[in-house]
């Protein structure tokens, strides 16, 4: 278990000038109260960030709090399917997964502690709980950490009535932002530099792992790390790496976990499974919730890194490989639009042919490899860890506590 | 980043009785307004709403990321999305060539990107009007600025030139794109504080010639210190 860690921990990685600044920002914003809302305490990025950006914040004196809903029977099956339908897939409606949305709403509400300045509510699932807002000063945000650039118009026009009495939303990158009656912010997710997922590892520790999964370390190795589900299109992935691998020597490492409000996961591992049971050299790896270090140990032993994603948020695997300094090739798609910049960090793709030609091109070229992890590992440093999000968190503060001003002087000498 | 070839503790002239020059510094929340263009004519629609914190943004939140090379037309997101959304190469460069300096306000650069893009739909009446891939569409944002001292004060050039050398990048484009269009916070500008504050109007005028435009700030900040340095050491040889 990581302890938990202090602003000044990170100033290896940002610099002291970026902390004093945060710190200045902090006078502003002390004793405030935050409580965010998602639906589950293990899985997935929301969970993971959530898990540093508390301790972080009530570090530097934010009295932050982190509550996770309880589902009823058929809950995470409706919010599954309109997770999918906000991401653009088919959507159909019934009256009684309404109702068992209403219901699971209420039932939270009467169950959770919502009382703080600012609460803010993750992705659809929570999104209800606006509907038993109590009279006060709080201020309520919806965070939407998924790609609602094009979604099914009957998935949003559900979800639209709760949203639009927000005062704020917050979205990953631009294109997600949608035309609504209040202030939209955008905050990109962020990676912990120090906890097990990121932090340096020695060789043993990586030797280690690959043993423990039967990889072998002499042959390259591609890999992508994501949950099983159709979106990160893992078939696509194998499919790729067959067509590399008639001419090239290497492996591929499908290695992911579930996370309890996605009952659809299983059902994905199995196809995977299915496809790849023949081949020794594909290696689809189910792992426990708990696997940040080994996750850790095979992006650092992976010669190239894939995220071949059909649809994405933001994708922080992404974020992972780029800080540990490896190429990575992934859909263009998404978030991951804004961390691969093409050419420089990584490559875009559309397709499995596309995947298929850059990772021939990337085995053949190891400074290629080399370059675009270096700049991969600057362009997170400078955009992606948990300290600036930790400033956007405590911009919003300021940015809901003074709504309508472009510029705000906090140096109390006019305004500029 | 440059450095200052003077000292705090060397001071060749003091700023006495007069009020000394205040750091800012800033941060910026993006803000996203749900506004997208798929071709010039909801570009323009675009540019004849959104507010100035926007027109502002697309010009200039570029000079606060890291580079990995020479950016497109100065940064100016509206020419780099006409050239690489559009493919229309040719506004492209009209758009990326505007001269901000020539601009004495966000409403001057607004309108200035208005009649570049309007001259050019007129000279090309029959061309086909292209179409962005969805993907690829404009997202008009803006940015909500918090600004906030840096905790430095100079009283002298010698100090202001040492402060100069040190600030962070945020508190450089404050004082470098912030101040100068924003009439309000004039007097935050470096030119004027060191035109009517000591009095060195050639100086002043050597700032103002600096285009912070086509580069990156730190160049900038290097640019500046060593012409405040050249600017002590010339007139403490003269005393």
């Amino acid at each position: 278990m990581s302890r938990v860690r202090r602003l000044q921990d990170y100033a290896e990685f940002v610099g002291p000038e970026e902390l004093r600044e945060i710190w200045s920002l902090v006078r502003h914003v002390e004793g405030a109260t935050m409580v965010h809302v998602n639906s589950t305490r293990m899985g997935g990025g929301v969970a993971e960030i959530l898990e540093a950006m508390i301790p972080l914040l009530n570090s530097v004196g934010v009295s932050a709090r982190w509550e996770v809903i309880e589902p009823l029977p058929g809950f995470f099956s409706f919010t599954k399917a309109l997770h999918n339908g906000l991401q653009g897939a088919p959507f159909v409606l019934r009256q009684e997964q309404v109702d068992t949305y209403a219901r699971c709403q209420q039932l939270n509400a009467s169950r959770l502690d919502l009382n703080a300045d600012c609460v803010i509510i993750h992705d659809p699932q929570p999104a209800g709980l606006i509907r038993h807002r109590a009279e006060g000063r709080s201020r309520w945000v919806w965070r939407c950490h998924i790609d609602l650039s094009a979604p099914d118009p009957v998935a949003w026009g559900f979800l639209r009535p709760y949203v639009e009495q927000y005062d704020a939303s917050i979205f990953s990158i631009p294109a997600f932002a949608q035309q609504l009656p209040h202030n939209q912010f955008m905050i990109e997710p962020s990676i912990d530099p120090l906890n097990d997922k990121n932090r340096d590892l020695d060789v043993r520790t990586v030797q280690d792992v690959l043993e423990r999964y039967g990889i072998d370390p002499e042959r390259p190795i591609i890999t992508q790390v994501s949950r099983f589900d159709a979106m990160k299109d893992p078939m696509g992935v194998i499919r790729a790496f067959r067509e590399v691998r008639r001419r090239e020597d290497c492996q591929l490492v499908l290695a992911g976990g579930g996370a309890s409000d996605d009952p659809e996961g299983q059902q994905v591992l199995a196809q995977v499974r299915e496809e790849a049971s023949h081949d020794p050299d594909i290696h689809v790896l189910e792992l426990p919730p708990e696997s940040d270090l080994e996750i850790n140990a095979l992006q650092r032993a992976s010669t190239i890194i894939v995220q071949k994603s059909l649809r994405e948020g933001f994708g922080l695997t992404v974020t992972e490989a780029l800080w540990k300094g490896k190429p990575v090739v992934a859909g263009a798609v998404g978030g991951i639009r804004r961390q691969v910049i093409h050419g420089f960090t990584g490559f875009l793709v559309r397709s499995v042919e596309g995947l298929a030609y850059r990772l021939r091109q990337l085995l053949h070229d190891p400074s290629l490899r080399q370059a675009l992890g270096s700049n991969g590992r600057e362009h997170v440093r400078n955009n992606y860890l948990i300290t600036r999000h930790l400033k956007d968190y405590l911009l919003l503060l300021l940015a809901v506590r003074y709504p309508d001003a472009d510029i705000t002087d906090l140096a109390g000498a006019g305004h500029p | 980043m440059g450095e200052a070839t003077c000292s705090p503790g060397r001071r060749l002239r003091l700023t006495e009785g007069r009020p000394g020059f205040t750091f800012y510094t800033e941060r910026r929340l993006v803000q996203l307004t749900g506004i997208r263009a798929h071709n010039l004519d909801e570009l323009l629609a675009g540019l004849r709403t959104v507010g100035g914190a926007s027109i502002f943004y697309h010009t200039h939140h570029s000079f606060l990321q890291r580079q990995f090379a020479a950016p497109m037309y100065n940064g100016n997101d509206f020419a780099t999305w006409i050239a690489t959304a559009l493919g229309e190469g040719d506004l492209a460069e009209r758009v990326g060539s505007i001269n901000i300096l020539d601009c004495q306000s966000i409403r001057d650069l607004r309108e200035t990107l208005i009649a570049v893009i309007e001259d050019h739909l007129a000279s090309h009446p029959g061309r086909q009007r292209r179409q962005a891939d969805p993907l690829d569409a404009f997202h008009f944002a803006s940015s909500r600025s918090f600004v906030l001292p840096a905790g430095r004060v100079a009283r002298s050039l010698e100090e202001f030139a040492w402060h100069v050398s040190r600030i962070s990048v945020h508190s450089l484009f404050y004082h470098v794109f912030v101040a100068r269009l924003n009439p309000e916070c004039r007097d935050r500008d470096f030119a004027v504080w060191i035109e009517e504050e000591l009095g060195l109007e050639d100086l002043a005028g050597q700032i103002r010639r600096l285009d912070p435009y086509p580069r990156p700030l730190e160049d900038l900040r290097s640019e500046l210190v060593t012409i405040l340095a050249r600017h002590i050491d010339a007139r403490g040889a003269l005393t």
